[in-house]
């Protein structure tokens, strides 16, 4: 189950926002987007 | 015999809302304390702060764990709460000095752990077999320059030097007072 779900809105301050900041900000792709998608490989 | 101290039960009977954590936090949403705790990071006085810190080598999670700790003192959020954001605040903090271009540690690792591997805890045991005793001599031994012990272990030297004991002795070192030249008496 993901965090998002337990609140019948849905969370503003999620881990995708704080990459949208960091890109917007930094104007380079950030590395948590790889790290999640290793996450997502090894849980597979 | 100490006749001030409280009878027993009076802690059931005194008034423990004096503290800020002791009444209901102010701030139960999570969205909610993210968004009061970034507004607060943003103030000039916290960023200036937390730039100083960052500066001085302080790991994120020290720095969210001291403002964390202020809110929880401060009554604005609950502690459960403030375990609950702490993540998405590193992450925040993590993204300003990535901004402002200071190198920063997360404080989350540990360099300096040593990985436990099957035969270095049959070593750590004594329970190494024969076979296993040549990999034993592949494991790397601690360096001889290395400091092994903390302030107060045993130095490797334990005997002083012959001069330093007779020096602590108190019989070395006094060195002859020079003689004095006797001045003689041309004063007119």
């Amino acid at each position: 189950m993901k965090t998002g779900e337990l609140k019948e809105d849905g969370l503003f301050y999620t881990p995708e926002y704080f990459d949208e900041l960091e890109e917007e900000l930094l104007d380079k792709p950030t590395n948590s987007k790889k790290d999640k998608k290793k996450e997502l490989e090894n849980e597979s | 015999m100490n006749l001030e101290a409280p009878i027993p039960g009076a802690n059931f009977l005194s008034d423990t809302r004096n503290y800020a954590w002791h009444r209901p936090p102010d701030i139960v949403d999570y969205d909610d304390a993210v968004g009061y705790l970034i507004d607060k990071i943003d103030q000039p006085e916290e960023i200036e702060t937390i730039h100083a810190m960052l500066g001085i080598d302080a790991h994120i999670t020290t720095i969210v764990t001291t403002i964390l700790l202020q809110t929880v003192a401060k009554g604005k959020i609950g502690i459960d709460l403030a375990v609950l954001i702490a993540g998405p605040l590193a992450r925040y903090v993590e993204i300003v000095a990535k901004d402002v271009g200071i190198k920063y540690e997360m404080g989350v690792e540990d360099k300096d752990r040593m990985v436990l591997t099957p035969s270095l805890l049959k070593v750590a045991l004594g329970i190494l077999d024969e076979d296993e005793e040549v990999e034993q001599e592949n494991i790397q031994a601690p360096e001889d320059n290395e400091i092994s012990g903390g302030l107060m272990s045993m130095p490797d030297q334990m005997t002083a030097s012959q001069d330093e004991q007779a020096a602590m002795l108190g019989s070395a070192g006094i060195e002859e007072a020079p003689e004095v030249e006797e001045v003689e008496d041309d004063v007119v």
